[in-house]
């Protein structure tokens, strides 16, 4: 007996297959050992007759993209092919700079919930048990096999900042690509920022948003006594008291010297007012993030020069009874929802007249309805070119890569988005997305699903084999891919 | 479609940016109750930047907002010295001692029971935390700025520090019987107090002997610990939730150990028993006009408690402790005049001048004098009478409520996903006590 289980794609799926089938799947699926480990590495793929957009507002280039080592070699019309090169003929279909998710909770493993110990007095807990781990890093969360990195990357995000969930300050971001089969070869910068929410910590110590903030007030100037009390140690040893370690106040040390920012969950108005009380008092790098009501909060955004990323989810739009079923009263309610859900869409649409830059996160938001939602705000005013900055250069700028990331120019990494018509346009669907140089492929997905019909077994992707030849045990992987049907 | 979208959306936020928080109104020909110069019949009153400018005959000026205000009674606007609206979080309930949280930092302008206390013709309330812990978390006085967007604006600036302690059954049922922690008793009270002052003084002399080069370890930053040497320092004022005569005792000694003389204690059911000792110690008293009875220690009171302490010579005011009470204080006060018979002006003291000295704030607000803010809540028949009605209410000279205005649903921050008017989500009455809101009854 031989089972197989299933490293690709689809993390969940774990299935056995017998390992008579194994040589007829590998003659007829095209499959191949995987000794080309890191595919992006070496190969060249040179991209014909592209759409390039390099604003959204304008009309595209044709032009063809050389990729070479993961970046973009050469943009130009009629490049002829290296001899390593793959060729896709991209037959005018458009490509955009690949999104960066500017926040995000991507390839974080969920943690498994053990049964806390009760805690008998809530008034005192320790950081972890009170939800403050800044000091936790995505290293041991990190999974390049979480499933939604795919969902991700079909969506067309390239690139992400990315932090384990949890409640007042989870953790510290990093910075990840959304390539390669190897958790570490994701990470591009391993501390980018601390995620802070004003989330209660539950049954403990701080429960509301005023133990909240109350908290952060604590934390901060230990951080900083702490971070006074290193440098005389270091300086003067034996003048002073060697400093005690903590977790969280280690951590915080670059909050208090600034080096990275706090991404602050902040959804509606009065939290950005409350994160940006904590700011202008502490003095820490403030993003709002998650915003849903920027608008409120405009003159803020605008004064202040705090960066802003919106939140990618949009109220429901409620359908209500017919009118002549309602009482005056019940109109005017409507009227007055009706009013609040056009401002939620417009969000992105009046900062873009205000001239506040912003970008995106997706925290609440679902990733599948990124261009559902996009199209919605592009439709309450907000311009295409904004739209497709926001989800590119200023994200890029803002995490301090737009030198290698953000936007589609020769020498930087070749994070691209394909797609067969405007991406814009309600109908057009994402055909390839290409991260760091590697090519994946999402324009045979719907053949695939009418070919296979239900039941059929989705065996495409990376497997860990185990064989038992002869009485002995050999172990391997083996790459399935579907030939390409034409 | 799309162009459509984006005016409606401008057009919202024009209003939201341009509520100002001062301007200029002349009220006409009112029957002005100063509280400090007694009543001025038909008489002008005239605010300008916010301010009271002058009050006098036929003030004439042009270009202004005018209120014909023949007929109505102008009165400054009324003072709440105990509530908790316009915050979004009244109890860190984890702990018996949070001196360090801080409800200024949970302030929601959305509140629409900011507006309905404009319509009872308050103008300023004092945002408290509850009474879940024994020394609870400072307070905020707001100003019912009502249509402005930014939390900040809803505060009364330079108005002083204030800290909400409390004694008895609320602090005891939340800590001692659902934690199993001091304080279980009445006597686990003090020594709650006794310690957090301690730790106050010792935090103080930890960091004066760090900053001054005798240790070399910075100590522990505690917001908790320098709040308590704060107050000790007169830097803020205590306000306590109290009903037993005993505990109020208790506490004043407490204070006088620690050199703290200045305390309001709210509520204080029992303080007609104490009067005397609350005037010798300098404190003040914030009551209920005639609510008891919801709890065991609430169940010695009386009507007459308003009367007999101000009788004493103790500066008394009136109280809401709940969005529906305040939005008629003016009747609440005008019960001490049934039971008590104070005189008109001592009754509306009760709800301005009084409340105003309470929270520290009486240089600037509770009469009609030139020079204070331009507070004013204008009714319709005398505020004392079972008749009033608040016509305008002005807060900083900006008409804040106007009774010919007061549209169907007046909320600033509608979820485009409710499903049901928020409003009648929560019906409440006086069924148990607001200050234990956001704790969970055991």
């Amino acid at each position: 007996m031989t089972s197989i289980s299933h490293f690709g794609y689809y993390l969940m799926k774990i299935r056995n297959l017998a390992l008579l089938g194994l040589i007829c799947y590998s003659c007829s699926l095209n499959a191949q050992i995987d000794y080309d480990k890191y595919p992006n590495s070496n190969k060249s793929l040179l991209l014909k007759n592209a759409l390039v957009v390099y604003d959204a507002n304008k009309t595209p280039t044709l032009q063809d993209i050389l990729i070479k080592k993961g970046k973009l070699d050469r943009i130009a019309s009629n490049i002829s092919a290296p001899y390593d090169a793959k060729i896709v003929d991209l037959d005018s279909m458009f490509v955009y700079p690949g999104f960066i998710a500017a926040l995000s909770h991507v390839g974080i493993k969920k943690e498994e919930e053990k049964d806390q110990p009760k805690i008998k007095f809530q008034g005192a807990p320790t950081n972890k048990q009170a939800g403050i781990t800044p000091e936790k890093t995505i290293k041991s969360q990190l999974d390049v096999n979480e499933s939604s990195i795919e969902k991700f990357r079909s969506n067309g995000i390239t690139t992400a900042n990315t932090v384990a969930p949890g409640k007042m300050i989870t953790g510290t971001s990093a910075l990840v690509s959304m390539s390669g089969d190897q958790t570490q070869r994701m990470i591009i910068n391993e501390t980018t920022g601390v995620f802070s929410q004003f989330k209660s910590s539950g049954n403990v110590y701080p429960k509301t948003i005023i133990g909240n903030m109350a908290k952060w007030r604590d934390l901060y100037h230990n951080a900083k006594n702490a971070s006074n009390h290193i440098k005389n140690f270091s300086t003067n040893p034996s003048l002073t008291d060697r400093p005690a370690y903590d977790d969280a106040t280690t951590a915080l040390i670059p909050v208090v010297n600034n080096t990275i920012p706090v991404f602050f969950k902040t959804s509606n108005a009065k939290e950005m007012y409350r994160a940006y009380e904590l700011k202008k008092e502490l003095g820490f790098n403030l993003v709002f993030s998650e915003c849903r009501q920027a608008w409120f909060a405009k003159q803020l955004t605008k004064n202040v020069g705090v960066n802003t990323l919106l939140s990618i989810k949009l109220p429901k739009e409620i359908k209500e009874k017919k009118e002549e079923d309602l009482t005056d009263e019940q109109k005017k309610l409507n009227q007055k929802k009706k009013e609040a859900y056009r401002n939620y869409l417009a969000q992105a649409a009046l900062l873009e007249k205000e001239g506040i830059g912003f970008s995106f996160s997706f925290i609440d938001g679902k990733v599948s309805e990124l261009k559902k939602n996009i199209l919605k705000m592009v439709e309450a005013g907000l311009s295409k070119k904004k739209a497709l900055e926001a989800l590119s250069l200023y994200p890029a700028k803002l995490l301090k890569i737009d030198r290698l990331y953000g936007s589609i120019q020769q020498g930087k990494y070749a994070n691209l988005v394909v797609t067969d018509n405007d991406y814009f346009d309600e109908k057009s669907k994402i055909k390839y997305v290409i991260v760091e140089g590697e090519l994946f492929d999402y324009s045979t997905k719907k053949e695939k699903k009418s070919n296979t019909g239900e039941g059929a077994i989705d065996i495409e992707g990376t497997w860990d084999y185990e064989a038992e030849i002869f009485g002995q045990a050999q172990t391997g992987k083996v790459t399935v891919e579907t030939a390409d049907e034409e | 479609m799309k162009k459509h979208f984006t005016i409606i959306a401008i057009a919202l936020f024009a209003v939201s940016i341009n509520a100002q928080d001062h301007g200029d109104v002349l009220i006409q020909n009112g029957t002005l109750i100063t509280m400090d110069d007694g009543i001025m019949e038909k008489t002008d009153l005239l605010i300008r930047n916010g301010k009271i400018e002058q009050i006098a005959k036929d003030i004439e000026v042009s270009n202004i907002k005018t209120i014909d205000a023949t007929g109505l009674y102008v009165m400054p606007g009324i003072i709440d010295a105990h509530s908790h609206l316009g915050i979004d979080a009244v109890n860190e309930a984890s702990n018996p001692v949070t001196a360090e949280v801080w409800v200024g930092d949970a302030l929601d302008p959305y509140d629409i029971n900011i507006y309905r206390a404009l319509a009872g013709g308050v103008t300023v309330s004092h945002a408290m935390h509850g009474s879940a812990n024994a020394i609870g978390g400072q307070c905020e006085t707001i100003k019912h700025r009502w249509g402005v967007m930014d939390p900040n604006e809803l505060r009364m600036k330079d108005a002083p520090r204030t800290i909400k302690f409390a004694l008895g059954e609320n602090p005891i049922r939340v800590h001692g019987e659902g934690q199993s922690i001091v304080p279980n008793t009445r006597m686990g009270m003090e020594q709650v107090f006794r310690q957090a002052f301690e730790d106050g003084k010792k935090y103080k002399k930890d960091w004066a002997e760090y900053n001054s080069g005798k240790t070399t370890t910075p100590p522990t930053y505690s917001l908790r610990n320098q709040t308590m040497a704060d107050i000790m320092d007169g830097k803020i004022l205590i306000h306590c939730h109290s009903y037993r005569a005993d505990e109020i005792l208790m506490l004043m000694d407490v204070l006088e150990d620690y050199g703290v003389d200045q305390i309001c204690f709210q509520h204080v059911n029992e303080g007609f028993k104490v009067a005397p000792e609350l005037a010798e110690f300098g404190a003040s008293a914030s009551v209920f006009s005639d609510w008891w009875a919801y709890k065991f220690e609430v169940y010695y009171s009386t009507a007459y408690n308003a009367a007999i302490l101000t009788k004493n010579g103790v500066l008394t005011s009136i109280n809401s402790d709940s969005r529906e009470l305040i939005r008629h204080l003016y009747h609440e006060a005008a019960k001490s005049q049934k039971y008590g018979k104070l005189s008109d002006e001592e009754a509306l003291k009760l709800i301005t001048i009084n409340p105003a000295i309470q929270l520290g704030i009486d240089d600037r607000v509770g009469t009609l004098t030139k020079g204070k803010d331009g507070d004013v809540a204008i009714f319709k028949n005398h505020p004392l009478s079972i008749y009033a009605t608040p016509q305008y209410t002005i807060v900083d000279g900006v008409i804040r409520f106007d009774y010919n205005e007061d549209m169907d649903d007046m909320r600033l921050d509608f979820d485009p996903e409710e499903t049901i008017p928020a409003f009648y989500e929560r019906s409440e009455g006086h069924h148990h006590d607001s200050c234990l809101e956001g704790v969970h009854q055991h």
